[in-house]
């Protein structure tokens, strides 16, 4: 009921009860009248909350000029279509809906929201166009519904899920420059622009040579037969592909986001490294798809690795940029990240898009629960005493009230019962008993008392974190989520801190939400340093190799910056693939905001130096060493090493890559 | 129906009855305190939030219980009887404005109350629109107001006043049993909240157990699982603390 309907109420009671009392029949009838509305209207409201909830659907389409699309592409604007239908019978008098814009989507224009009257006849529909400003996954979660009653005396907040995700493909990315390059030699059939100094059907001559009989007449040179007095035929190159292979991190290191704000509206807010990172992928498929190369696709994470075999036909292109599309949408998700710092928000966002799985009959947290105990009992996270004190108070009034005096009595009654127990021994018994134990008692009752006055913070992030236990558990027995174990899956998030954080960031990251990360913990350890991802990428590449047909091309996409140190297992993977004649170059994500190492000036100490300033200073070298390492490592097998940072940087890598193929190959044979 | 003529509909519906309701506080010698609901009324009309429906409700509430005291020309100690015509047409004039005034409220203010988390404003315009981040207070839209709604509401108020008038005639006929020392009236009013009590209950507990019957998995699911939690919370956090101490401890040796 809201603030209007409570006052109304309060003073209809008043009527009824004073105009009884005091026998005024114009003020009791006038109150009884009142009553019976205001009564009639609630029943009718709680009735519609109860059954018609239920009965709303939802029918989206997302469409463009030319229709209804299924698969997004960055860069374009697309026309949402959102019908909230009630099926069945009734009505629900007043509803506003509001249909929450995706992350990955810039609302350009239209409505958002509207109201009305709702029959199974009448739905309401919204329409409205946005953007898509990068690649990735729109996610629709579904309609937010307010409903009341005419008057506004009762009011009740929902949602229709009904979650709809649509692939964001990455755009287009116009390359100009680059070329067919010659390649040395190859296993594969033609067709394909890259020259093979082979004799083949190419355009471009390759050699001359004494006529064979069966050779074609159209291919005899005619000016060179005449000056030899013989005939003489041309021997054309072939024309064949260049297999190309790009390995993409996408692990959680380069899939934290980092609030970006540029001038203009276009850029997105919140950037991931992994957006460039598939952008550039894009750009290479594209262009590798224009020159008629084949391109394979790897990619890897802390977990595990999935590969797409070099192809050329355009159901792969597609297939290869829905992968990209998918891998785009992925957030990042650390096991040792402090659960606290993410529940606001994903309780936030669970009160908006569940709220029937919080309410209180069905996800109850009783009231008292976390004035006497503190959940989780044992974690990793250091979060001060207050935080000390509120999850070791139960245990502490149990020693301080139960356990110790229950001790010291029964020491009392065994110093007693047996003999040549010394005096001393005994004095400090009773004392203990008659002093000591009063004296704990009330200090553990004081420790009590004052840390469920400090620990209020503490006590509502608990009930937040039990209400979120249970979601996440439904959500795992519907198979929603990962599974957890069926019965003891709650308390088990209550207890184990790091499960609970997982859990809270894949929650995030399915409804992609963007929030702050923590990046360190309390030990200032980088949570997003994953030296499994390294082997699992020397893997990945060892299977390449191990499939691979010719001399091909291996483009590493990969964050290594703070993997100097263990980077061992790709480089020797490097070796065996250029041992077996394949190329190699690896592109590094460069944080946003920091000046490439080739363009880096060796930064002047600031003038006054502030914890800020020497931070950054420190930072900057930090990276730059670690880049340096990288270089110098990967230099030594003669691989190069491209920084991918802005946009702008895209296309020059694509040209860098294509130089380098072109360099490598047409040095006559020699590899590097 | 348009804009406008919805809000100038509910404005004319509330001031007629705010007038029918001066004529009848006249009957009652109230002629010039009568203004004050009028005036009041007319205000909050006219000027949206600054009079609400619940304080001419007060004030009406007020002046009806001291009529003897307020009335011209009468003693202090009398209360002029008023007749059934009177009765219902007072029902009727209350119940018209508080529902034409409160309508108009949900068109004029807001219809479902604005929710706290939403006064933060957003820091960039692109945020607009965007979970778990603050709009507009939710106001129904006069365009949306469908055309039967007007002739529903005049049918609505009669109706109301009768059954209320009938039912007050019935509650008039109760009398306290003898073994009970207390007045009638009290009796009654003890009767109209047993009788309130007892009908609130049995239609809660009868659209819960609809909406237990109706629930969806996962909610049915959750409440389960809730159950479930509340009888052995203690045991699970027993083994799961346990299980967890041991986790963390084979890490930290793992490190060691």
């Amino acid at each position: 009921m809201t603030s209007r309907g409570w006052w109304t109420l309060v003073f209809l009671l008043l009527m009824l009860l004073v105009g009884i009392l005091l026998n005024i029949s114009a003020l009791a009838v006038a109150g009884l009248a009142l009553l019976l509305w205001f009564a009639w209207e609630w029943l009718f409201f709680v009735l519609r909350q109860r059954t018609l909830l239920r009965r709303l659907r939802v029918e989206r389409r997302v469409g463009d000029d030319r229709g209804p699309v299924s698969t997004l592409w960055q860069s374009r604007d697309y026309t949402v279509e959102a019908v909230l239908r009630l099926e069945g019978e009734g009505r629900f008098p007043y509803l506003a809906v509001a249909d929450p814009v995706p992350f990955a989507l810039r609302h350009l224009d239209g409505l958002t929201h509207g109201d009305g009257e709702l029959t199974p006849d009448q739905p309401i529909t919204l329409s409205y166009r946005v953007h898509a400003p990068l690649p990735g996954v729109a996610r629709f979660e579904g309609l937010r519904i307010e409903f009341s009653d005419l008057q506004g005396f009762f009011s009740h907040v929902g949602f229709v899920r009904m979650p709809l995700e649509l692939r964001i493909l990455p755009g287009v990315l116009i390359h100009r420059g680059g070329g067919p390059t010659v390649k040395r030699h190859n296993e594969l059939l033609p067709p394909g622009i890259h020259r093979l100094r082979q004799p083949g059907s190419g355009s471009e001559l390759l050699d001359l040579r004494d006529y064979l009989p069966g050779d074609p007449p159209r291919t005899i040179a005619w000016k060179v037969s005449a000056r030899r007095d013989r005939l003489v035929t041309k021997e054309f190159e072939s024309e064949v592909p260049i297999r190309c292979t790009l390995f993409l991190d996408a692990s959680s290191s380069v899939r934290v986001p980092s609030p970006v704000w540029s001038r203009d509206d276009d850029e997105p807010l919140y950037f991931k490294p992994l957006d460039r990172l598939v952008e550039l992928a894009a750009g290479v498929v594209r262009l590798n798809a224009a020159l008629r190369d084949l391109t394979g696709l790897c990619v890897f994470d802390e977990e595990g690795y999935q590969i797409v075999r070099p192809e050329r036909s355009p159901h792969h292109t597609n297939r290869l940029l829905q992968l990209l599309g998918d891998t785009a949408a992925r957030g990042p998700v650390a096991g040792r990240a402090d659960a606290d710092a993410l529940l606001p928000v994903a309780y936030a966002l669970a009160q908006e898009v569940y709220p029937d799985l919080l309410r209180p009959e069905n996800n109850a947290m009783p009231w008292w629960l976390t004035w006497v105990i503190g959940f989780p009992r044992y974690t990793r996270h250091q979060r001060g005493w207050i935080n000390a004190l509120h999850r070791s108070k139960h245990s502490m009034l149990l020693w301080a009230t139960l356990l110790i005096p229950f001790g010291v009595l029964t020491a009392n009654i065994a110093a007693a019962v047996f003999d040549g127990v010394p005096a001393w021994a005994r004095s400090f018994l009773g004392g203990m008993f008659f002093f000591g134990s009063p004296i704990l008692a009330f200090l553990g009752w004081l420790a009590f008392f004052f840390s469920i006055l400090v620990s209020g913070k503490q006590r509502k992030l608990a009930r937040w974190r039990k209400r979120l236990a249970a979601l996440f558990c439904v959500r795992a027995m519907t198979g929603q989520g990962r599974p957890l174990p069926v019965p003891g899956g709650l308390e088990l998030l209550l207890e184990d801190d790091d499960l609970f954080s997982e859990q809270l960031q894949r929650f995030l990251v399915e409804h992609q939400v963007p929030c702050a990360v923590p990046l360190y913990d309390e030990q200032g350890r980088y949570l997003f340093a994953l030296p499994r991802k390294v082997e699992l990428l020397g893997q990945a590449l060892l299977h390449a190799v191990s499939r691979g047909h010719d001399n091909e091309l291996f483009v590493l996409v990969a964050d290594l910056l703070e993997l100097d140190a263990a980077i061992e297992p790709l480089l020797q993977a490097v070796r065996v693939a250029l041992g077996r004649h394949h190329q190699v170059l690896l592109v590094c994500p460069w944080p946003e905001g920091i000046p490439l190492p080739t363009t880096a000036q060796p930064a002047p100490p600031p003038a006054e130096p502030t914890l800020k300033s020497v931070l950054k200073q420190l930072t900057l070298e930090r990276i730059d060493q670690a880049h340096r390492r990288i270089a110098r490592a990967f230099a030594r097998l003669g691989v190069s090493v491209v920084c991918a940072s802005s946009k702008e940087s895209l296309p020059l890598i694509l040209d860098r890559i294509e130089r380098l193929r072109s360099a490598r190959i047409s040095a006559g044979g020699a590899r590097r | 129906m348009i804009s406008a003529n919805a809000e100038r509909d509910y404005r004319l519906i509330a001031l007629a009855a705010l007038l029918l309701l001066y004529l009848l506080l006249t009957q009652q010698n109230l002629e010039l305190w009568g203004v004050l609901p009028l005036a009041l009324g007319a205000l909050g009309l006219f000027v949206p939030g600054t009079v609400s429906p619940p304080f001419v409700l007060g004030v009406v509430l007020t002046l009806l219980v001291f009529q003897p005291q307020l009335a011209s020309g009468f003693p202090g100690w009398m209360r002029q009887r008023t007749s059934a015509v009177e009765d219902l047409l007072l029902a009727a004039a209350l119940l018209g404005y508080l529902i034409a005034h409160t309508r108009l409220l949900t068109l004029l203010r807001h219809a479902v109350p604005p929710d706290t988390r939403r006064e933060r404003k957003p820091e960039h315009d692109r945020l607009r629109g965007r979970w778990l981040l603050p709009s507009k207070a939710t106001r129904r839209s006069a365009a949306s107001v469908p055309p039967r709604e007007l002739p529903a509401l005049l049918l609505s108020v009669p109706l109301f006043a009768l059954v209320a008038y009938l039912l007050w005639i019935r509650i008039g006929v109760e009398t306290p049993p003898e073994t009970l020392q207390i007045s009638p009236f009290l009796w009654r009013a003890l009767l109209v909240v047993w009788g309130g009590g007892v009908t609130l209950v049995a239609v809660y507990a009868l659209i819960a157990y609809l909406g237990r019957a109706q629930a969806g998995l996962d909610e049915s699911l959750g409440y389960l699982q809730d159950q479930l939690w509340a009888a052995t919370r203690g045991e699970q956090r027993q083994i799961q603390s346990w299980s967890v101490w041991a986790r963390l401890h084979r890490e930290r040796k793992e490190q060691s």
